[in-house]
């Protein structure tokens, strides 16, 4: 009997395991309950303009629902993301700008996302062609929440916008303010992580409109400042190229390549920094 | 001197038997419905292994080897014809290689026109466990060894910067052959083992004597044996399509498909294909081994 005893517990471990499962509102359920919604969304978004309006008020009624019975979970952000989307997808512009204003007034803890609702705002503009409305509104954000994800990409968004409206002198213009962006927050959070970024977002910008003295000026800066603290080792190939390719500097870039096998003599890049100097000597005049 | 059949109707009439066999004693067959059911229970395990409370203890193991995506919704449902399929392979060395044994004895008893008794059937089934559960084990292992090794190749192959193998490029080599490889691989290793479960439970052979005695049968009977037990695999084709598509039918349809796929894989593995070319190769072996002795 005792032997009995012994499987039975298991077995009956086991099995009460799996009736449980499924019985508790736990993450996966949310998750699943989450999921089944956006399904219904997808079908809005398929067809935005044949979809009758009582069906995106239900669609957007659930969703709130959603978010107001898991607050605590990360995908009521989601789900209220997931509203903005819909009013944008049904073009209700002012609805959707109302929202996430609403929604901004739930989360005025988290920069990270008020500048993500901000943007989303913003962007409204945008689509509805007011480009000058959504311009302000993206600089709003460049100035209320510089260091958030959001906040360091949209002078360079601004900067993109121009050159794919084929509007290039406002383009070149963008992209310089936003690398003098850059090198002011580097210069307002020195020895920081986002400071050496920002110099590398600038190096980009100016590199983008082909501004290569000043590109290789914030690359010579980088190397001075962050030499022995990070990897600079393609940053050196860089600027290498830069040399080589566009200022037609052979001694320069034949010097930046040295300068690099000295400083980094086991670089990963040895081979390649070998085969450039090797490159260089042949094509001497 | 008896009429020498041909090699197709030798195949029929194996075929034809081993139905039969099924209908005139049912408990060769019950076997084969108990490991479906231990195939079923299984993957109720694993429909619930991301929710709570099973959450607890499958979430270490699925985060270590297939990643934190798989414990959330729909992504689980990707890795369910996965770990069914992998858990097969476990549940067949483990409890397969006993209730195929049981089969098999029913099976003999059959042959003989001798009346079963459950008792006797699981001891003389069960003495011979080690064995049969090493045999099991072993083809899982060169299976799964070959399917690894191909994979390992075909990666080695393409990374030293080869575009093409024979006719084919990574596009295909990544997709479908490695499939129809795995295929006839498995019918091919299926082939050359599947005698051994006979030879150790009705020829009382040891475990290398039994697989050495297994090979030189199939080689001898090449094409029969092929026949019997690649015909019922035929029937694995749409299973492995079926799974081959998995996330392009969970996108058309609904994540939760992928359970129906595998209960469809659980019964034409389980319920036909296993049943069939375990009955069939154990009658065409004592429909032998009885023309050998009466030589």
């Amino acid at each position: 009997m005792n032997k009995y005893k012994l499987i039975k517990l298991p077995v009956f471990l086991l099995v009460a395991l799996i009736m449980l499962s499924g019985c508790g509102n736990d993450t996966y359920a949310i998750e699943k309950k989450f999921w089944h919604l956006k399904q219904k969304a997808q079908k809005i978004y398929q067809n935005p303009d044949a979809s009758p309006p009582n069906e995106l008020q239900r669609t957007v009624e659930l969703f709130k629902k959603f978010y107001t019975d898991h607050a605590k979970n990360n995908l009521s952000i989601d789900a209220e993301f997931e509203i903005a989307k819909l009013y944008l997808a049904k073009k209700e512009y002012s609805d959707c700008r109302k929202f996430l204003k609403e929604m901004a007034s739930r989360h005025t803890d988290n920069d990270n996302l008020l500048a993500e609702i901000s943007f989303f705002s913003a962007n409204t503009f945008e689509k509805e062609n007011k480009w000058g409305e959504a311009l302000n509104g993206y600089r709003a954000i460049i100035e209320k929440f510089p260091t958030t994800v959001r906040g360091i990409s949209i002078p360079t968004y601004i900067a993109e916008y121009y050159y794919s409206k084929f509007q290039p002198d406002k383009s070149i213009e963008a992209f310089k303010d936003a690398a003098n962006h850059y090198l002011g927050l580097a210069n307002k959070y020195p020895n920081t992580p986002i400071s050496f970024n920002m110099h590398i977002l600038a190096v980009q910008c100016y590199s983008a409109i082909k501004d290569w003295p000043q590109t290789v000026a914030i690359m010579d800066l980088i190397l001075e400042k962050y030499k022995g603290k990070i990897n600079l080792e393609e940053l050196y190939l860089n600027k290498a190229l830069i040399y080589l390719h566009q200022l037609k500097d052979k001694d320069k870039a034949k010097e930046t390549v040295e300068a690099l096998l000295k400083e980094y003599p086991k670089t990963k890049l040895k081979k390649t920094a070998e085969a450039f100097l090797d490159k260089i000597s042949k094509d001497a005049p | 001197m008896p009429e020498k059949k041909s090699i197709f109707s030798l195949i029929f009439e194996t075929f034809s038997e081993t139905k039969e066999s099924f209908f005139k004693n049912p408990k060769i067959y019950a076997p084969f419905l108990v490991f479906a059911g231990i195939e079923a229970i299984a993957l109720i395990f694993i429909y619930f292994y991301p929710r709570m409370p099973l959450h607890v203890i499958t979430a270490p193991f699925i985060r270590t080897f297939f990643g934190e995506i798989y414990l959330h919704y729909p992504a689980n449902f990707i890795l369910i014809p996965k770990l069914s399929a992998n858990l097969r392979m476990v549940l067949s060395t483990v409890a397969g290689a006993l209730l195929t044994a049981i089969a098999i004895n029913y099976t003999a008893d059959y042959f003989h026109n001798k009346t079963s008794k459950f008792k006797s059937v699981f001891a003389h089934s069960a003495k011979n466990y080690v064995s049969l559960f090493l045999l099991a084990t072993l083809i899982v292992i060169i299976f799964v060894l070959f399917g690894n090794l191909l994979e390992y190749f075909l990666k080695f192959y393409f990374r030293n910067g080869y575009r093409k193998l024979l006719f084919a490029g990574p596009r295909y080599w990544f997709g479908p052959i490695p499939i129809v490889i795995n295929f006839f691989m498995a019918v091919l290793i299926q082939s050359f083992f599947v005698y051994a479960f006979p030879f150790i439970l009705i020829g009382k052979e040891k475990f290398l004597p039994a697989i050495m005695k297994s090979f030189v049968f199939c080689a001898k009977r090449f094409f029969p044996t092929v026949m019997l037990v690649g015909l019922p695999m035929m029937l694995l084709i749409p299973v492995i399509v079926l799974n081959y598509q998995t996330s392009l039918l969970m996108n058309k349809f609904f994540p939760e498909i992928t359970v129906l796929l595998t209960i469809f894989a659980i019964i034409v593995n389980s319920l036909i294909v296993d049943p069939v070319v375990t009955i069939a190769t154990t009658l065409f072996y004592l429909k032998n081994r009885e023309q050998n002795t009466q030589k």
